[in-house]
């Protein structure tokens, strides 16, 4: 989409535009919801988050600056966020590791998916958005607004994580 | 460079960004380099081909859309996250403010002016608490002379209009009368006392009838200096309570040469005579503090004795002795005297003095004139 596209779009979902929504929603809603299973290992809290990340889109429209960066980077970014609280909230529960580990491995389809599933949910994210998704390092430090260094570091690490766990199911 | 320094450099050219040429050098001709950034491709390579297997279908559960409010009305009634220890706080600070400002409000309608009242010499002085629209009764500083006749009188009366916080309002009239002396210039020097009565009622009043009352906005804590009619002056200190003084602005500490009567009470053989008269105080060479009970005459205090005295013991605000077989207590809301405590001090009792029908309290320096005075 053009910048002056997203910019139409903004304008439409500040007006409560509820058509402009639903063709956004339908045109995101999948790739966000695959992108939250993964962060999240759990299909259920995957939709509720991308729900509420669509919520609060359609509340709260000027958080979005669309100067900065794309509304769907501005909803991946929101999404994100609810994920980490949702993992923190489960952290405190003491239910992380448990469920995580419990559910991936037998909805696992092929050796990457149960490596990805092994990795902590931040780095998993964060691979997820980079080479699923393709946001640019520095998109990515926009939408999780951490600087752009700290983006490539945990992109390196994550890649290091995954590649030797891939590389030791694949043995 | 080491294949360990260079890996972050395999990531980051993965990523399509260039990398220096000694990084660059290392990764074409180490194997192991060349292997994990093949690695990094095709990992990018498996995380896609998941995600295209997995259905992307649109989630059939669209979002509930709430109504949007806009514009003023939304700014207004849009909810705000706030801490809940700044809610309470905000809360505590609100009924805090409202109960403050209440109570200032309540007190604010009913203040006291407590005023103390002296002659320039400040040998007796006067006070009494008001709140306004007090209009209040005349007092008398007699400047007196050794055989009891008056010689110069300072006559006044003080109305409070108004009590606000930093100022007050006063309606006052103020006399000096001169009394011819009984006694002629032969007589030779007179030695001359002070004597303050501040409840003389009717006398006083026929003497101020006809003063000019004069308003001043007197700020407390400042000396007032009231021009006197006829030449002289009183000095008047004051000070605005929200509620009434127990006693009145007289020492906690008096001098050794000072007696002090604030709001005394007489008791005699445990049953009260008096109490609630006010307050005086006198200091010089001879001071007395006396107050006059109906029916039972005045009772005069002294620092030294004089014929007819009973000794009493005072010891700070009480003072005990005895007449004619009847115990009496003193009790001054401040201490009677200063110096040594207990102290000597004398009782003088003149069942025939009337200076009115209502119980008095005054000072002065010359009891025997008081006492002796014609007409009493």
């Amino acid at each position: 989409m053009t910048v002056e596209g997203e910019r139409e779009l903004w304008e439409r979902l500040k007006r409560g535009d509820a058509g402009a929504y639903g063709g956004f929603y339908r045109q995101h809603a999948a790739r966000l919801q695959a992108f939250l299973r993964r962060y999240l290992g759990d299909a259920k809290a995957a939709e509720d988050v991308a729900q509420e990340a669509f919520l609060q889109l359609w509340q709260n429209p000027d958080g979005f600056n669309p100067a900065g960066a794309t509304l769907r980077a501005y909803l991946f970014g929101i999404a994100t966020k609810r994920a980490a609280d949702w993992w923190r909230h489960r952290a405190r529960e003491e239910r992380a590791a448990a469920s995580c580990q419990a559910k991936l491995p037998s909805e696992a389809a092929s050796l990457m998916e149960d490596a990805l599933a092994r990795l902590e949910p931040e780095p998993r994210s964060l691979l997820w958005l980079r080479e699923v998704e393709g946001y640019s390092c520095a998109e990515l430090a926009a939408m999780l607004d951490i600087p752009l260094g700290t983006v490539k570091s945990r992109l390196f690490a994550a890649r290091g994580q995954l590649r030797c766990i891939w590389m030791g199911r694949k043995t | 460079m080491n294949c360990q320094e260079v890996e972050p450099f395999v990531s980051a050219l993965h990523d399509g960004e260039s990398v220096s040429r000694e990084a660059a050098e290392h990764i074409r001709n180490c194997p192991a380099c060349r292997a994990r950034l093949e690695d990094y491709a095709r990992m990018g390579v498996e995380l896609r081909l998941l995600a295209s297997n997995a259905a992307e279908e649109v989630p059939s559960r669209l979002p509930q859309l709430p109504p949007l409010r806009r514009g003023w009305g939304r700014s207004l009634t849009a909810r705000v996250l706030v801490p809940r220890f700044a809610l309470g706080a905000g809360l505590f600070a609100i009924l805090g403010l409202s109960a403050g400002l209440g109570w200032m409000y309540a007190q604010a309608a009913g203040l006291w002016f407590q005023f103390n009242v002296t002659s320039p010499e400040r040998r007796g002085s006067w006070g009494d608490q008001a709140q306004a629209g007090h209009r209040g009764g005349p007092a008398v500083i007699s400047t007196v002379g050794p055989s009891g006749e008056a010689k110069e009188q300072l006559a006044a009366m003080i109305n409070v209009d108004e009590v606000q916080y930093g100022m007050v309002r006063l309606s006052i009239r103020a006399r000096r009368f001169e009394v011819a002396p009984a006694a002629g210039p032969e007589a030779g020097p007179i030695h001359e006392s002070v004597e303050v009565r501040p409840t003389f009622d009717e006398m006083g009043r026929q003497m101020l009838a006809s003063t000019t009352p004069h308003q001043y906005d007197y700020i407390p804590g400042q000396v007032l200096e009231i021009p006197v009619e006829g030449g002289g002056k009183l000095l008047l200190t004051g000070r605005v309570l929200e509620r009434p003084a127990r006693f009145w602005d007289f020492p906690l500490e008096p001098k050794p040469d000072q007696i002090v009567l604030t709001e005394p009470a007489l008791v005699r053989d445990k049953e009260l005579l008096i109490k609630g008269l006010g307050s005086s105080s006198a200091t010089g060479e001879d001071p007395y503090a006396a107050i006059f009970v109906p029916n039972e005459g005045l009772f005069g205090f002294l620092l030294k004795p004089i014929e007819g005295a009973v000794e009493a013991e005072a010891e700070y605000g009480q003072a005990s002795f005895k007449i004619e077989g009847h115990d009496y207590v003193l009790f001054s809301a401040t201490p009677i005297t200063g110096g040594q405590q207990p102290r000597q001090i004398w009782v003088y009792r003149d069942p025939s003095y009337k200076p009115g029908p209502i119980g008095t309290i005054g000072s002065g320096s010359d009891f025997l004139g008081l006492i002796k005075k014609p007409g009493k």
